[in-house]
């Protein structure tokens, strides 16, 4: 087959299938409509406003474990705080939001002043927990070993304390103190009057930050990037070899997983109907851990893993919140004061997540997909060169410009 | 003002040589099997419960001296087995699996998190989450001298352990290499087991002086605790065994200073800003030296 053929072929089945620009404007299309039909018809799609917050619970923590999955589940590098930069990402949202809010001087919630809002929120939330991810990532992941877990576990942890604890009443002196009064301690921060976190986040919002959250995840696990990534995960030293830097890799995807927890706590702040007040007990350990469950349980690197982790793991958190107000088991913890089904709940995840271990490492997807991507061929339209059959400098090794006769000698 | 200087001084030495004795078991596991062992926190929380039981049962105040050694020997005897326990779940059955596949780099990660986890609520379960004071057998000063010179000896004997002993020789070449320790007729999974046995004990010695000083135990005390020693690991050069002990009493030191100054409740910022300076100036800690990989 002589390489025009080659050429002519591929056209062919290139031409067979649609365009694949107008393909990719129609989805996107189609992806935008259903986004902004979910903002209207939501509320008569499900009716149930317990069920509606579980909804848009579960896709933020659809959003939680995808980042969580670039640095957990492609890089390989442990990090076990990521409800730190969710926290921080609340945070930061809910006090851009609580003042442009205020600077708007729109009492209701407008779907239209959403767009003004939302973006800022969002950039805002995110470029603060992305500067954290850099400034925490950058001496832990410069090292080899597991300095990141223990790093982004202190991280977490002093986040929270440092509000927690933080003095509230009385007077303050210097400006963090200062400021740390002014997100309100143990009670959480709740605006600049104190009376709520404007709830912009609604299922437009949410649903398109998932759906954004996807299609980038699944970019970057098939991109030259996500690759690299991969195969530093398996062989640091080795793709070291070949020209990636190690270092780099590392801190980017690091960075991008701070950025994406930062948006998802973001939304979190927001949300429709949710807690109107950022509460540092919201963003324990429990949290993260809930996170690391929902990426190690669906399969670390498998975007679809991820999802089904984040919605599997919400669904069984708010069950147990639901299962608490049954009259049997309030009767049952009467009777017995130690018995915390949350930390029963937690005692289980961790029982599962060792056996998971030990017995099925890689999860349960693997790092597989449930859609398999279909392998798709770059053609060129240039017929492919022919290699040369002898290079250069054996075709005539007199030649000065040999790589052995080199010019290190000249 | 220098009295207050003194005092913060002596406070934190006493403090240090606490967390100190945490701090040695995370760089003794660290320089065995490369692995931070998370449960290392709980085992140093199940070992402040274990004494508090003991220390009750025993007859606490009416009998401090049976009480407070008998509680101690209870809570370290319990928690070696517990931290053999812990390394026969969760790690021995990864070490025997070949490598190669996907992710095996951050799996005993997980497993340690997940016996931590584990650990911690099972606590929860157990004794409920309410803070318990423990009886006071000595008076402050007392207790302070007490723990410091407790803690110093165990230090020393511990010296004594990996450097004059078999069993030490062996567990120094198994950090040196793993495979030639087998080749060599060390018995590996016993010598780690012993790892995790010691350091078990001395975590559990540490949370009894600890509980003694500061009188409370709940089921997350571990996890602030944890982290200090790990840092205090860290800043003495993790895997050295001289290192995590000067780890521990700067680290105390600097937090008892710290309650000197208005900033008292940044205490653990200033401890993570450490971790960070020490990992970006020189990551091998004070006393660790820098290795050359070989692949």
């Amino acid at each position: 087959m002589s390489p025009s053929t080659l050429g002519d072929g591929a056209r062919t089945s290139r031409a067979a299938s649609p365009n694949p620009l107008l393909r990719r404007i129609l989805v996107t299309l189609a992806l935008l409509g259903a986004v902004v039909g979910l903002e209207f018809g939501f509320d008569t799609l499900v009716p149930d406003v317990a069920l509606q917050q579980l909804v848009l619970f579960a896709l933020v923590n659809v959003v939680v474990a995808l980042s969580l999955n670039v640095i957990n589940g492609m890089a390989g590098q442990f990090s076990i705080g990521h409800a730190g930069f969710v926290g921080i990402g609340a945070y930061t949202a809910a006090i851009v939001a609580g003042h442009i809010h205020k600077a708007l001087g729109v009492d209701d919630i407008l779907f239209s002043n959403s767009f003004i809002v939302m973006p800022a929120a969002i950039l805002a939330a995110g470029g603060v927990a992305a500067i954290f991810g850099l400034v925490v990532g950058l001496p832990s992941l410069r090292l080899r070993g597991d300095y990141l877990a223990i790093v982004t576990l202190g991280f977490a942890e002093i986040f929270r304390l440092v509000i927690a604890t933080a003095q509230t009443g009385g007077d303050v002196e210097g400006p963090i103190a200062k400021f740390l009064a002014y997100l309100g301690g143990q009670n959480g921060y709740a605006g600049p009057d104190r009376n709520g976190v404007p709830q912009y986040a609604g299922p437009f919002w949410i649903f398109g930050a998932a759906v954004v959250a996807v299609i980038i995840a699944w970019r970057l696990k098939f991109s030259g990037w996500g690759r690299a990534l991969r195969a530093l995960r398996e062989d640091e030293i080795a793709t070291a070899s070949v020209g990636v830097d190690p270092t780099r890799y590392k801190v980017t995807s690091f960075v991008i997983a701070a950025t994406g927890a930062g948006v998802a706590g973001a939304m979190l702040a927001s949300m429709r109907n949710g807690n109107p007040t950022v509460q540092p007990d919201q963003f324990t350990f429990a949290y993260s851990f809930d996170a690391i469950t929902m990426v190690i349980l669906g399969g670390s690197g498998s975007v679809s893993g991820a999802i089904v982790g984040g919605v599997f793991v919400t669904f069984t958190v708010k069950m147990i919140e639901q299962l608490q107000r049954f009259e049997s088991v309030q009767a049952l913890q009467a009777a017995y004061p130690s018995l915390d089904l949350n930390a029963l709940r937690m005692v289980v995840y961790a029982s599962v997540l060792i056996g998971l271990m030990i017995l099925r490492p890689e999860g349960i997807f693997g790092e597989r997909e449930i859609i398999r991507r279909k392998p798709r061929q770059r053609v060129s339209h240039a017929p492919p060169e022919p290699l040369p059959a002898r290079t250069e400098a054996e075709a005539n090794p007199e030649s000065e410009t040999g790589p052995l006769t080199g010019k290190a000698e000249k | 003002m220098a009295m207050k200087i003194l005092n913060a001084l002596i406070t934190g030495l006493a403090q240090g040589s606490m967390i100190a004795l945490v701090a040695l078991g995370y760089t003794m596991v660290y320089g065995i099997l490369k692995l931070i062992n998370f449960a290392h926190s709980e085992v140093f929380m199940m070992g402040a419960f274990l004494g508090f039981f003991g220390i009750t049962a025993l007859g606490g105040k009416d009998a401090p001296l049976v009480a407070g050694v008998g509680g101690t020997l209870l809570a370290m005897f319990f928690a070696g087995l517990l931290g053999m326990l812990v390394e026969r779940i969760a790690y021995a059955p990864l070490r025997t699996r070949g490598k190669g596949k996907a992710n095996t780099r951050i799996t005993p990660l997980v497993t340690a998190l997940g016996m931590s986890v584990l650990l911690q609520n099972l606590a929860q379960l157990l004794f409920t989450a309410q803070y318990r004071g423990y009886p006071q057998l000595l008076p402050i000063e007392d207790t302070r001298k007490v723990i410091f010179i407790s803690a110093f000896s165990v230090m020393i004997a511990l010296q004594f352990l990996v450097h004059k002993t078999w069993m030490g020789k062996a567990m120094r070449a198994l950090s040196v290499n793993i495979e030639a320790a087998r080749l060599m007729g060390i018995r590996t999974s016993r010598v780690i087991s012993i790892t995790f046995i010691t350091g078990s004990v001395l975590a559990a010695l540490g949370a009894v002086l600890y509980c003694l000083d500061q009188s409370q135990v709940y089921p997350t005390m571990g996890v602030v605790i944890g982290t200090r020693a790990f840092v205090a690991a860290v800043i003495g050069g993790i895997g050295n065994i001289p290192g995590a002990m000067l780890g521990g009493l700067l680290i105390g030191i600097i937090g008892e200073m710290t309650k000197l100054t208005a900033y008292s409740g940044l205490q653990d910022v200033l401890v993570f800003t450490a971790l960070i300076a020490v990992l970006l100036v020189k990551p091998t800690g004070l006393l660790g030296k820098a290795s050359i990989e070989k692949v």
